[in-house]
């Protein structure tokens, strides 16, 4: 039998106005109890101040916050004590390392032998205990951190929020630092909510996703459910899906649906639950458009997949990891190719496929995706 | 020249002997200046904070309105404190005119808005993420507020420094409510900077440089060891 799952946090009607903008309308949220949940959004979707309510470290202009089922407030001192929040930037009092480390200590009135065991045992664990009476002008990006995390830790709290706790850091530090926060997270029995605005972290990290965006949750579900099967477009750009077409079911056969495009592609795609003439928009992830090339002469693809398109490379940019092309097709007439929408698919591929093919812009290919790796999104 | 420096070697004389009217002089000039700096603390750092932290309808007319205290004009301040206390004044039944209690009060409205200003300055300088990040490990309002107000210790000290300068240096209204009174050679209401200029009426120069001489060596002792406090902490913090 699957055991009931607690909630450490659930918020009800959240809403937080800046003049006339609001910030943040979360209509419900629940964060359950001993996950590590966390919030995606783009900058300026209302992620900070989500958290900041959910902290209880700023009111909401309306709404119910609960932790464990009792209504709380920014004024009730208990429920935050529960609590511990490490903010982007290491914001470290006056003092050495083993004071800032012991400030939550001393702000509940504990015996000055128990901080100091706790400090001690902490920055232990955080392997930062050289650290202890450090110059703290002298402590680099991931070491500054480190003690903004140890200072929470050591607090040893319910839930402990962490607001974009890597985004202040060089990439190489960050990548060694959010292993650290993996294996930390990993052994923290406490229920975690991190905000970030990486996929890799989220992915990294979290057992579920919250996707914000204007302030608005817009999907929550496990990262697999949010990153493979986005709720509407927004979420589907967001979480990587870099071509996103727009178009009207023409077929529905048995969950095989033929959708035509505004560029006029006919593309096939599967989704069981869409009627025939709803407009939907279908979103396609670079790395699931795989390539060949075709001769100067070729008049269209040859292949068994329904999905393959003939094309010219308009744009190759090398990243770290491979190549990203764009992809242009012969639209219909009057549509001009969008980057990375109508008459337009990005496509992601390694760099020794690159090589091997030698693509460049103006290389002609034939682009290809299964049914299944098209998501149709209902239009609003 | 010769005048000047004759005025130099008596005040020297006057002050290595321990001449007791100087030293009377000198506990008053103190006395008062640090009482009012005291008070202005006590007044002017809360004051200063919850300017700095809240914000409400009416928030820059207050926040203007303590600049200007800054810089009222010290004759004002002793015109006001004295018809306040005077006979037909408010609080005149309670015979303070003309006693030390009447310049410490008109010492303290310089000394307090000084101190205010820049403790409002200070706090407000401190990021608002710093009292957020207290709260979010657990602080109490007050204890929260406590970290804000260490954050801007450096600040808040030459908040004092500056409110002590203005409280001691003063002149015009500690004259206009103390009345720089001695009875039988016995100091009643003089501080040094009232008996300075008294005694540069009556021609007493030696006297007179004497009296700025210790004005000088104090403010400059009082400052000083402010300082050192003040950069005692930014040391620490800065090896911390």
């Amino acid at each position: 039998m699957k055991e009931a799952v607690q909630d450490a946090i659930t918020a009800d009607g959240l809403v937080k106005r800046y003049g006339d903008r609001t910030v943040v309308d979360v209509e419900s949220m629940d964060v359950h109890e001993g996950e590590v949940l966390a919030i995606l959004g783009p900058n300026g979707a209302g992620k900070t101040t989500l958290f900041r309510m959910l902290a209880l470290l700023e009111p909401p202009d309306a709404g119910t916050i609960r932790y464990g089922g009792k209504a709380v407030t920014t004024r009730d001192l208990s429920a935050r004590r529960k609590i511990a929040a490490v903010f982007q930037r290491p914001l470290l009092f006056q003092g050495s390392v083993h004071d800032n480390v012991a400030y939550g200590l001393k702000f509940r009135h504990l015996r000055r032998a128990e901080v100091k065991s706790k400090v001690e045992h902490t920055l232990d664990f955080l392997g930062v205990s050289r650290l202890a009476e450090a110059d703290m002008r002298s402590l680099s990006g991931g070491e500054l951190q480190r003690v903004a995390i140890a200072r929470a830790l050591v607090l040893e709290p319910e839930i402990l929020f962490l607001d974009e706790p890597t985004s202040n850091l060089d990439v190489h530090v960050r990548r060694r630092f959010r292993a650290d926060l993996t294996r930390i997270v990993d052994r923290l029995a406490a229920t975690v909510i991190i905000i970030t605005h990486e996929h890799s972290e989220a992915l990294a990290l979290a057992q579920r996703v919250a996707v914000i965006n204007e302030g608005r949750l817009v999907q929550i579900g496990t990262p697999e459910e949010v990153f493979t099967r986005p709720q509407n477009s927004f979420v589907a750009d967001f979480t990587g899906a870099e071509t996103i077409w727009h178009g009207v079911v023409q077929t529905n056969d048995r969950g095989l649906c033929a959708i035509q495009t505004e560029a006029g592609l006919l593309v096939e795609a599967v989704a069981p639950d869409v009627k025939v003439g709803a407009r939907v928009a279908v979103a396609i992830r670079p790395e699931d458009v795989a390539i060949r090339l075709l001769p100067e002469d070729s008049d269209g693809p040859r292949s068994s997949a329904r999905n393959s398109w003939c094309g010219t490379v308009d744009t190759a940019t090398t990243t770290g990891m491979g190549m990203r092309l764009a992809i242009t097709f012969d639209c219909r007439p009057g549509v001009v190719p969008i980057f990375g929408g109508e008459g337009e698919v990005i496509s992601f591929i390694t760099r020794a496929s690159a090589v091997e093919l030698g693509v460049k812009p103006g290389t002609k290919v034939a682009a290809s995706a299964k049914a299944s790796a098209l998501h149709v999104l209902m239009e609003d | 020249m010769e005048v000047f420096w004759e005025a130099i070697r008596q005040a020297v004389n006057l002050i290595v002997h321990g001449n007791s009217y100087v030293f009377q002089v000198m506990w008053m000039s103190l006395r008062v200046a640090g009482l009012a700096t005291i008070s202005g603390m006590i007044v002017g750092i809360p004051l200063g904070t919850w300017l700095a932290l809240k914000k409400f309808w009416g928030w820059s007319a207050a926040a203007a309105m303590l600049n200007v205290g800054m810089m009222l004009p010290p004759v004002v301040v002793g015109l006001f404190v004295f018809l306040l206390l005077s006979r037909q004044g408010p609080l005149g039944s309670m015979d303070l005119l003309y006693t030390p209690t009447a310049m410490t009060i008109a010492e303290f409205f310089i000394a307090a808005p000084v101190i205010a200003a820049l403790t409002m300055s200070g706090v407000a300088s401190v990021p608002k993420e710093v009292r957020l990040q207290a709260l979010g490990l657990g602080a109490s309002r007050r204890q929260s507020i406590w970290i804000v107000l260490r954050e801007a210790r450096v600040t808040i000290i030459a908040s004092i420094v500056g409110g002590f300068g203005a409280a001691i240096s003063e002149v015009g209204a500690v004259t206009m409510v103390g009345g720089n009174l001695s009875v039988d050679g016995h100091n009643m209401t003089g501080t040094m900077t009232t008996a300075t200029m008294a005694l540069v009426r009556q021609g007493d120069y030696s006297l007179a440089m004497a009296f700025s001489i210790i004005l000088l060596v104090l403010a400059f002792a009082i400052t000083f060891i402010l300082t050192r406090t003040q950069q005692g902490f930014r040391r620490r913090w800065l090896q911390s």
